[in-house]
């Protein structure tokens, strides 16, 4: 009986901690976390995990070499229930000598709040020594990195975010002892093409944005001409008026690329900073102060 | 009464907490900022606009800021509520930073308005000095944040940061002090006799920008503190405008405050309660709606308050030169035009 129970834990997988099965559209991923690394990150994600709570996110940020990252849960499509939104809660921080490497898995939190960490979290593409001792590992990819790059290598639009939502339909637990074989995992889908021919009609789609964009660009250049040459006129605030109006789409579509440098960031908040000083003297007033009063 | 509104007790409230007293206290202290905000911050978005639009003659002095700007600001968050993804983060973008810089507008503002009450004259080069001490602390604080490119969140609308170069708040403290330095080397032995009022403003906003942020809960009543200057201010230009058509009394001075107190308190919860709960109705969702729109109104108010508040206007500058007492008791006034 004993060579029956001993061969049987011979042909368990051997793992440390609990694992998860993500489904994606790109594939299944499994993924394993490190109880020992991060308790209490664990505890919260495998009740979260079996609460439902991380089915319906999606993959909201794909940067090659960097992360692929998962929403927060309140960014589904399927809003959570009172009870899920109930389980939902601030994790402290728990770091350790684990690095950032290609596979590993990290919580995401909010810069300057260290035990702000939810339900996001990223699967890093590469070493990101930057975030070693300051975000909390909780596991890695045991397989499906295939699936990862997959989802990674979708074609990202003119702001920058992938042009299919990079879904994850159902995340499940793994039972403890499952063999990997057992799981019958599907393998990586290859996505990227199919995103490439979405991108390519998206691209002739948006031929009439563009037009728009090229009208607003002219008018823009026009406005602010105009605002300069009519310094002192009563028309001044017309010509600062149409700036507004063109300016405004452009600063949204440069805050979507600002992520690409930090140059790109500070030369928008020195615009806006000029935009500020400018708009101070937006108007000056119109009336004349009858004779002997101040 | 003025040193507190300007700054003063935001500075006492700053040594109270600094020392350790509140520690702990942070929900109660969210909550009764919270409740403040019905009554300080937003009536004095809502006094903007009843500077504006009392009278007649206000509009037509600035029509294109009556008119065409709340025009722009109803596109603004049309354009926000239709593209949540986009637009909205943007709106709320501009906003966060447009908002400090007009505190420091406001800070340096009233500075200057103390200085003529109190026959302090400023040259050009001191005046630079305190402008680069004032924008340097909204430089510093915001630049330190915007090197970040993490998302923030304001009332469930992402938006992200600039993620800025990690020199440039060094570069911003280095022009604040700068601007100190030049404004004490150019008083020289005059500062000696500086009222001490004009330095209020200054120092609470460094205190406000960057010594604040060190202590815990300060930051929820900073908002406050910059409406109770504006209140002080309009709420002062309002009684002495409003003595052209009424000799002036302790009881004209009460009652006067108590109508104009009703109607920016009425007019800032139509403005923040009222407006988010309107566009709700239109299917958006609350939060959302109350994102946009606080937004919006505060975008109007830093380009109106621009406009209407140059000291360099003889119409805006005499009548803030009043004190209580000429209110008190001056006599009826010849009916005179706005500003």
């Amino acid at each position: 009986m004993k060579w029956l129970l001993l061969g049987w834990l011979l042909c368990l997988e051997a793992t440390a901690g609990p694992r998860l099965l993500m489904h994606t559209m790109a594939g299944d991923l499994l993924l394993e976390l490190d109880p020992d690394l991060a308790p209490k990150h664990t505890q919260q994600l495998l009740k979260l995990v079996v609460n439902g709570v991380y089915d319906g996110v999606h993959f909201h940020r794909a940067e090659p070499g960097f992360v692929l990252q998962l929403s927060n849960a309140t960014d589904r499509l399927i809003p959570l229930n009172q009870i899920q939104k109930g389980l939902i809660r601030n994790l402290p921080l728990e770091v350790s000598a684990v690095k950032h490497r290609r596979g590993v898995l990290s919580m995401a939190r909010w810069e300057d709040r260290p035990d702000s960490a939810q339900t996001s979290f990223s699967i890093l593409l590469g070493d990101a020594p930057h975030l070693d001792g300051k975000y909390t590992v909780i596991g890695r990819v045991l397989v499906g990195m295939d699936v990862v790059d997959e989802l990674v290598a979708v074609p990202k639009d003119q702001f920058g975010k992938p042009v299919l939502r990079l879904g994850v339909s159902h995340t499940e637990l793994v039972p403890p002892g499952k063999s990997v074989k057992a799981l019958s995992l599907l393998p990586a889908i290859a996505l990227s093409e199919g995103a490439r021919t979405v991108a390519r009609e998206t691209w002739f789609a948006d031929g009439a944005i563009r037009l728009f964009q090229i009208t607003l660009a002219l008018c823009l250049i026009l406005s602010v001409v105009g605002t300069f040459l009519s310094r002192g006129s009563s028309l001044r605030p017309l010509w600062l008026s149409v700036a507004t109006v063109c300016v405004f789409p452009w600063f949204c579509l440069a805050l979507s690329f600002h992520h690409h440098s930090p140059w790109i960031g500070l030369g928008l908040f020195v615009v806006l900073i000029g935009y500020f000083k400018v708009m101070s003297g937006f108007e000056w007033a119109r009336s004349k102060a009858p004779r002997g009063e101040n | 009464m003025d040193t507190l509104l300007l700054g003063g007790l935001s500075v006492l409230l700053f040594a109270v907490l600094g020392l350790g007293y509140g520690s702990g206290e942070a929900p109660t202290l969210l909550l009764l900022s919270v409740t403040l905000q019905w009554w300080v911050n937003w009536p004095h978005f809502s006094a903007t606009c009843h500077r504006l639009y009392r009278r007649r003659e206000n509009v037509s002095s600035f029509p294109f800021t009556a008119v065409v700007v709340p025009l722009l600001v109803l596109f603004g968050i049309s354009m926000s509520l239709a593209s949540p993804t986009v637009v909205a983060p943007t709106w709320i973008k501009l906003f966060m930073i447009w908002s400090p810089y007009h505190f420091s507008a406001q800070t340096l503002g009233i500075t200057l308005l103390y200085a003529r009450r109190t026959g302090w004259s400023i040259s050009p080069a001191q005046r630079f000095g305190l402008a680069c001490f004032i924008f340097g602390t909204y430089f510093f604080s915001t630049l330190k944040a915007e090197t970040s490119l993490q998302n923030l969140s304001y009332y469930g609308i992402q938006y992200p940061g600039l993620g800025l170069p990690e020199w440039t708040p060094w570069i911003a403290q280095t022009v604040m002090w700068f601007g100190l330095g030049l404004f004490l080397v150019k008083s020289g032995r005059r500062l000696v006799s500086i009222p001490w009022i004009l330095l209020v403003p200054a120092f609470a906003q460094y205190i406000w920008f960057v010594g604040g942020g060190n202590v815990p809960a300060f930051y929820y009543f900073v908002p406050l503190f910059h409406s109770l200057q504006y209140l002080l201010i309009a709420w002062a230009i309002h009684l002495r405008e409003r003595l052209d058509e009424q000799s002036g009394s302790w009881r004209y001075v009460g009652i006067e405050s108590l109508r104009w107190f009703a109607l920016n308190f009425i007019g800032g919860a139509a403005l923040f309660w009222a407006f988010p709960r309107i566009v709700k109705g239109f299917g958006v969702e609350l939060a959302f709606a109350t994102g946009v729109v606080i937004a919006g109104v505060q975008i109007h108010h830093f380009i109106v308050d621009g406009v209407i508040w140059k000291l360099r206007n003889p119409r805006v500058a005499n009548p803030l030169m009043v004190t209580l007492g000429d209110l008190v008791k001056a006599p009826p006034q010849k009916r005179r035009e706005a500003a």
